[in-house]
């Protein structure tokens, strides 16, 4: 039983040996060379803003918070600053109302804000 | 002929010279190419998987530790890319039917395939690997021709050693199965000429 089996083996070897390999075409390695070329260029697009801006923006919203609530408007801190309001002024925070389209356009914009990155991922996959 | 190690120009693609990595793959593009071919059927996939088989080594050299070949290495990325085309587009292909065959039914094909024209003996073998499910032909691939161990070609596909066995065992048989029909037709147009 063992004979057949190793001329099948050797049989088999020297038959794929002997349809040898494909070729791809001429141009192959020139295209993959110009691909890579590609992806490299492509993955050095740089962000609308930098870190240092974004790092700017959030230290800003949150200094602001942070004074907002240990200086809270009632303060004469603040009522010193809205005395000095230009005249026709009649911003009154206690009076200050939303309606309700204005809340379903905050909605909105924070999904359609939300969607950015998704879209920007998915695209960037099918795309690569 | 570059003299370069496969090592050698890995560490001179990651320093930024993309020639490097234009000469490895010109080295290992025809048997990528081949593997994948074998494995989709179809050449305009085939060369566009096989690129992609080189972008994601490019892209993933720097993970490329040196515990196994670098060749390993490529055929598995390789492998699983042409597994990936197959699976997203659900072509898989219908596994043959393996006749058993017997000693002498082996004997007869090896005899009449010997009695074939070199030429026409290597176009009828690639047909035939081309008729084997797409593992298969791989894994035949990976053995009989780059000479792989079964411990190799496991880690290449993620398959038990124990599997590439049964599986060698089986393509070898279908193969055989797939070339009986051309040898019987040989066998009987060289009768009729005689």
């Amino acid at each position: 039983m063992e004979k057949p089996f190793k001329n099948t083996d050797t049989a088999t070897h020297s038959w794929i040996k002997e349809a040898g390999l494909e070729k791809p075409s001429a141009n192959f390695s020139m295209e993959v060379l110009q691909k890579i070329e590609v992806r490299t260029h492509s993955q050095k697009v740089q962000p609308l803003l930098s870190l240092k801006s974004w790092v700017f923006i959030v230290a800003a919203i949150l200094l602001s918070s942070v004074l907002l609530y240990m200086y809270p408007p009632e303060l004469a801190l603040w009522k010193d600053f809205f005395a000095t309001k230009p005249t026709g002024w009649d911003f009154n925070m206690a009076q200050f109302e939303i309606s309700e389209s204005t809340v379903y356009a905050f909605i909105f914009l924070s999904l359609f804000l939300l969607q950015i990155p998704i879209l920007k991922r998915t695209l960037g996959k099918n795309y690569q | 002929m570059n003299s370069e190690t496969d090592q050698q120009l890995i560490l001179r693609s990651l320093q930024g010279h993309s020639q490097a990595f234009g000469e490895l793959v010109m080295r290992y593009q025809d048997f990528v190419f081949t593997i994948v071919l074998r494995m989709v059927k179809i050449r305009e996939e085939a060369e566009e998987i096989a690129q992609d088989t080189f972008i994601k080594a490019y892209e993933r050299l720097d993970s490329f530790q040196g515990k196994s070949k670098f060749s390993s290495w490529l055929y598995s990325i390789a492998y699983r890319t042409a597994l990936d085309s197959l699976r997203k587009q659900k072509k898989f292909q219908n596994s043959i039917a393996v006749e058993e065959m017997g000693a002498e039914g082996m004997e007869f094909v090896e005899n009449g395939l010997q009695k074939l024209m070199a030429k026409e003996r290597a176009a009828i073998i690639q047909a035939c690997i081309m008729q084997l499910s797409e593992t298969d032909a791989a894994i035949i691939t990976f053995y009989y021709y780059e000479a792989l161990s079964v411990k190799e070609i496991s880690e290449i596909t993620g398959d038990s050693l124990d599997n590439i066995k049964i599986k060698l065992y089986r393509s070898r048989k279908k193969l055989y199965t797939l070339l009986r029909p051309f040898v019987h037709n040989e066998h009987l147009t060289h009768g009729k000429a005689i």
